[in-house]
């Protein structure tokens, strides 16, 4: 790419994508962006303005956070606060439901009905035939 | 500096992540007490730039580490990897504070914070603070997974690939989230439009 090729969209496009120091740009695209901001003002005042957006983010990051010992005791308190009851519940679920789907499973896959078996078992009185 | 970091900076040792982790499935309170001040600053400043709430953030900051004190035995299983625990929670305190901002729908916008300007004119502070106006302003329209890119780039520092595995999203997908971001903070001090 030529430096004539460097438009202000596409210095433009760089800058949402790449923030608003150059020096950390990809090094192809330094230069080209440097002789476009000594050439047009827009591409300045929109890195001036991005600039500012990050000098508006790095001012008010919010330095203070709650008590580390605070965190800590409420984070044991609640552990403690969870009823027995409730850490048992996925487990009781998960095996109530796979025993659901045991039974289902094995009742869809029955080769025969319940009413063949009887059919079966009434034949079989008369065994004797068979032997 | 908080009041208590004089005393957690005594114990706070040199322990990796995931040496802690492994005390604290154990029961550790000392080694889970370590990880939270290692990390309540930096998830504080993401949860707060995400929902524009310090209040908000620290409920947040605090049901993530509840999460974690309850889940490490179980993450300590599933997961390995030096940066892999603060990643871990970053996630959490980035979708909580997104699933939060998107309950709440509107978050109640406090108060732009006070601007201390070195320039000796009145004018120069009062142009600045309407930049900061505009600005909060701005940030408050966006989206909330925009913000989550904002927040994850510029308050946790991580790279855009890092971010992507945060949000669980593609690469392409983060950046494209952070691009519109940028876009629409830095129209917000060019009136809307380019030149």
């Amino acid at each position: 790419m030529t430096t004539d090729e460097f438009t202000l969209p596409m210095f433009l496009d760089a800058l949402d994508l790449y923030g608003g120091t150059i020096e950390s740009w990809p090094p192809s695209l330094q230069a080209q962006a440097r002789e476009l901001l000594s050439r047009l003002s827009p591409a300045r005042e929109s890195l001036d303005a991005m600039l500012q957006v990050e000098g508006y983010l790095d001012r008010t990051r919010p330095l203070s956070s709650p008590a580390a010992g605070a965190i800590v005791a409420t984070a044991m308190q609640k552990r403690q606060d969870r009823p027995a009851a409730t850490r048992w519940v996925p487990w009781t679920a998960a095996g109530a439901l796979a025993l659901a789907a045991g039974a289902f499973t094995g009742f869809v896959t029955l080769p025969v009905t319940p009413q063949d078996y009887l059919g079966a078992a009434l034949v079989q009185t008369d065994a004797s035939d068979v032997w | 500096m908080d009041e208590d970091d004089g005393f957690w900076a005594v114990v706070t040792a040199e322990e990796s992540d995931d040496e802690l982790v492994a005390q604290v499935a154990k029961g550790d309170g000392l080694a889970f007490a370590r990880l939270v001040q290692r990390h309540r600053s930096r998830l504080m400043a993401v949860a707060a730039r995400i929902l524009g709430s310090p209040a908000m953030a620290e409920d947040i900051v605090q049901e993530t580490f509840t999460r974690a004190w309850i889940n490490a035995p179980r993450w300590r299983v599933q997961n390995e990897g030096s940066a892999a625990f603060a990643a871990w929670l970053s996630r959490i305190a980035t979708n909580l504070s997104i699933d939060q901002l998107r309950r709440a729908n509107t978050v109640p916008l406090e108060a732009a914070p006070v601007i201390e300007d070195d320039a000796p004119g009145a004018d120069a502070q009062m142009i600045e603070a309407e930049r900061t106006r505009r600005l909060h302003a701005a940030m408050q329209d966006l989206p909330a997974r925009q913000r989550a890119a904002v927040a994850l780039t510029y308050d946790d520092g991580h790279s855009n690939a890092e971010g992507a595995l945060i949000l669980q999203i593609s690469v392409g997908a983060f950046e494209l989230l952070l691009v519109r971001a940028r876009r629409a903070l830095r129209l917000a001090l060019m009136d809307g439009t380019e030149k």
